[in-house]
């Protein structure tokens, strides 16, 4: 149950050049899907004032309750607060919220994750539970660029729950791994394997998602995305975060809200050119 | 000892001074998981029109420095959906729930509070007359006195319940709007309604919001919201709910030694679902420490320098 949970700090520091990892101690264990995030803020935050919204990559339940990891990037105002935070300091954060990725959609498919830049720490729990289902899984990570002979730790721990050669790194500037944007790394594998059934999951910037949204459209292959929206709470009352999609409900026919009836939606079901 | 935190407004006796923001705390029904609804002082309801509507493009909402700009476009599932849906739970709360009505035109306010007439467990009607981010949110009613008080004078020619009148900061004079409701029935005020704002993109050279501007709520708007309150309260006899940028206890005393009869918490239940029954905490614990016996003492007590009044 969604709930304010205050959360100790158990480490917070930069993992790459752009990326940082925040681990957290909650005292209790809580269910979480895939895909579902948090909204956080730092004890007595004034400004920002909003919460920022932080998908849960990673989750440990142990004796004294479950440790939660989260990747992000310092972007802003309030994420630069976020990076701030010693270990010990304290953070509430409410959740876990939104619908989660459905990992059960086609059991016999193999799934294909998708992610760009910030957008991986989303599928990490997914991979670990498609795997752990013992699906056929691979991933798709694209970044623009990529400093060479750097360690990227967040695709180690993708290592770990995957096939080391089922995870495929692309980059924009041909830096390291696939020289092209991740699309069309992932185009390139169904031309070359053309596998009858999979299941596309993305999570990453709008123009990468659309063209996933065209890519399963043109191979008939359904296709989960995780849509970002600004968002003032987080549970639905602010309506900030409302993205057009087909048919919602008899009232709303549109309007869906990323942090309730998403993040995770349907990539027909969302109309591209209004977002 | 302790404080007695009820107040008065139109008739209707409230537990505390704390009401929940329309727009702001959905239908009630979202922060029942969160805490009792029985505790608050009231709720005011989502903007509830005729027919559906399905609101503003994205992006609607922008942070702002303590604040935030919103064009939600009332969005809201409109007053029959609410009655049938909504209220029968709703109502099951002990606390009184205001529903905030507003329409395109004149006749469609009064049809919202007609087909509101026949509802059961609603204790006002609180008249958005006052919403910067859509034609039909009773703007050009907020903004002239005359036709504020003409709208408000048809409303209440039919509402079996107390009308509650929400004004908006952007009229010209909020003050003369304040007093031509007055004069044309209105039971109370709420003041204020989010100022027209604008933020804008320095990359794209474009707006921030779809719609373009938006209306600024949050702390950043707190001591405009005060200070018209206080105006507002020594122009008319009519009580005043202040609304504002309220995020604490103090923020809520501040309203009401300016004037306010009640508050309400808008934005801050975005962050802090619980802020207003924190807030409620808070009232009662600074009345034991200062040993206030009722929350009404503090009604109006600012001591204005006579100079400067």
């Amino acid at each position: 149950m969604m709930r304010d949970h205050r959360v100790r700090i158990l480490s917070n520091a930069p993992e790459t050049l752009t990326y940082w990892r925040l681990r957290v101690r909650l005292s209790e264990t809580i269910a979480i899907r895939p895909g579902q995030f948090v909204m956080a803020r730092t004890r007595e935050q004034w400004e920002p004032i909003w919460r920022r919204a932080l998908v849960i990559y990673r989750a440990e339940e142990h004796a004294e309750g479950m440790d939660l990891e989260f990747l992000y990037k310092v972007l802003g105002r309030g994420t630069a607060l976020l990076s701030r935070q010693r270990p010990g300091d304290e953070l509430e954060m409410l959740g876990p919220l939104g619908n989660g990725f459905p990992h059960d959609a086609d059991p016999d498919a193999e799934a294909l994750l998708i992610s760009g830049g910030i957008g991986l720490p989303a599928l990490y729990l997914l991979a670990e539970a498609l795997a752990r289902d013992g699906r056929a899984v691979r991933l798709f990570h694209g970044e623009p660029t990529v400093e060479p002979e750097r360690p990227l730790p967040f695709l180690d721990d993708f290592a770990r729950v995957l096939e080391p050669e089922a995870i495929t790194l692309a980059t924009e500037d041909g830096s390291r791994g696939f020289p092209g944007l991740v699309t069309e790394a992932v185009e390139a594998y169904l031309e070359r394997t053309r596998p009858g059934r999979a299941v596309l999951y993305a999570c990453g910037p709008t123009p990468m998602l659309r063209r996933v949204a065209e890519i399963a459209a043109q191979r008939r292959l359904p296709a989960y995305v995780s849509l970002e929206a600004r968002m003032a709470c987080g549970f639905g009352v602010c309506l900030g975060c409302a993205v057009k999609t087909q048919f919602a409900s008899e009232h709303m026919p549109h309007y869906r809200r990323v942090c309730a009836e998403g993040p995770i939606f349907r990539a027909e079901e969302v109309i591209w050119d209004e977002l | 000892m302790s404080c007695d935190l009820s107040v008065e407004i139109a008739g209707l006796r409230f537990k505390n001074p704390i009401l929940t923001a329309s727009g702001t705390f959905g239908y009630g029904l979202e922060f029942a998981s969160w805490f009792d609804l029985g505790r608050l002082g009231g709720i005011c309801t989502k903007g509830l029109s005729l027919e559906p509507l399905e609101g503003n493009p994205p992006p609607r909402i922008v942070e702002t420095h303590g604040g935030m700009l919103n064009s939600i476009g009332l969005q809201n599932i409109g007053v029959r959906a609410f009655v049938a849906e909504k209220l029968p739970q709703l109502r099951q709360f002990q606390t009184h729930i205001i529903a905030n009505v507003f329409g395109s035109c004149f006749e469609e306010y009064l049809e919202v509070i007609r087909i509101l007439n026949d509802a059961e467990g609603i204790s006002a009607y609180e008249l958005n007359i006052s919403c910067p981010n859509v034609k039909a949110g009773g703007m050009e009613f907020g903004n002239d006195p005359d036709e504020a008080a003409r709208l408000t004078e048809a409303c209440k020619r039919i509402a079996r319940r107390p009308i509650i009148v929400k004004l908006s900061p952007n009229a010209g004079d909020i003050v003369r709007v304040a007093r031509a409701v007055e004069e044309a029935g209105a039971d109370a005020l709420s003041a204020i309604n989010t100022i027209l704002g604008l933020s804008v993109d320095i990359y794209t050279r474009r707006p921030r919001l779809a719609t373009g501007m938006g209306g600024l709520s949050g702390p950043a708007i707190k001591p405009i919201a005060l200070r018209m309150v206080y105006q507002i309260t020594h122009a008319v006899r009519i009580p005043v709910i202040g609304i504002g940028g309220i995020a604490t206890v103090e923020d809520a005393l501040e309203f009401l030694i300016a004037g306010a009869t009640a508050v309400q918490i808008g934005t801050a239940n975005y962050y802090d679902p619980l802020a207003s029954i924190k807030i409620i905490e808070g009232l009662k614990r600074f009345c034991e420490q200062h040993g206030i016996t009722t929350i009404r003492s503090l009604i109006g007590s600012l001591q204005m320098n006579e100079r400067l009044a």
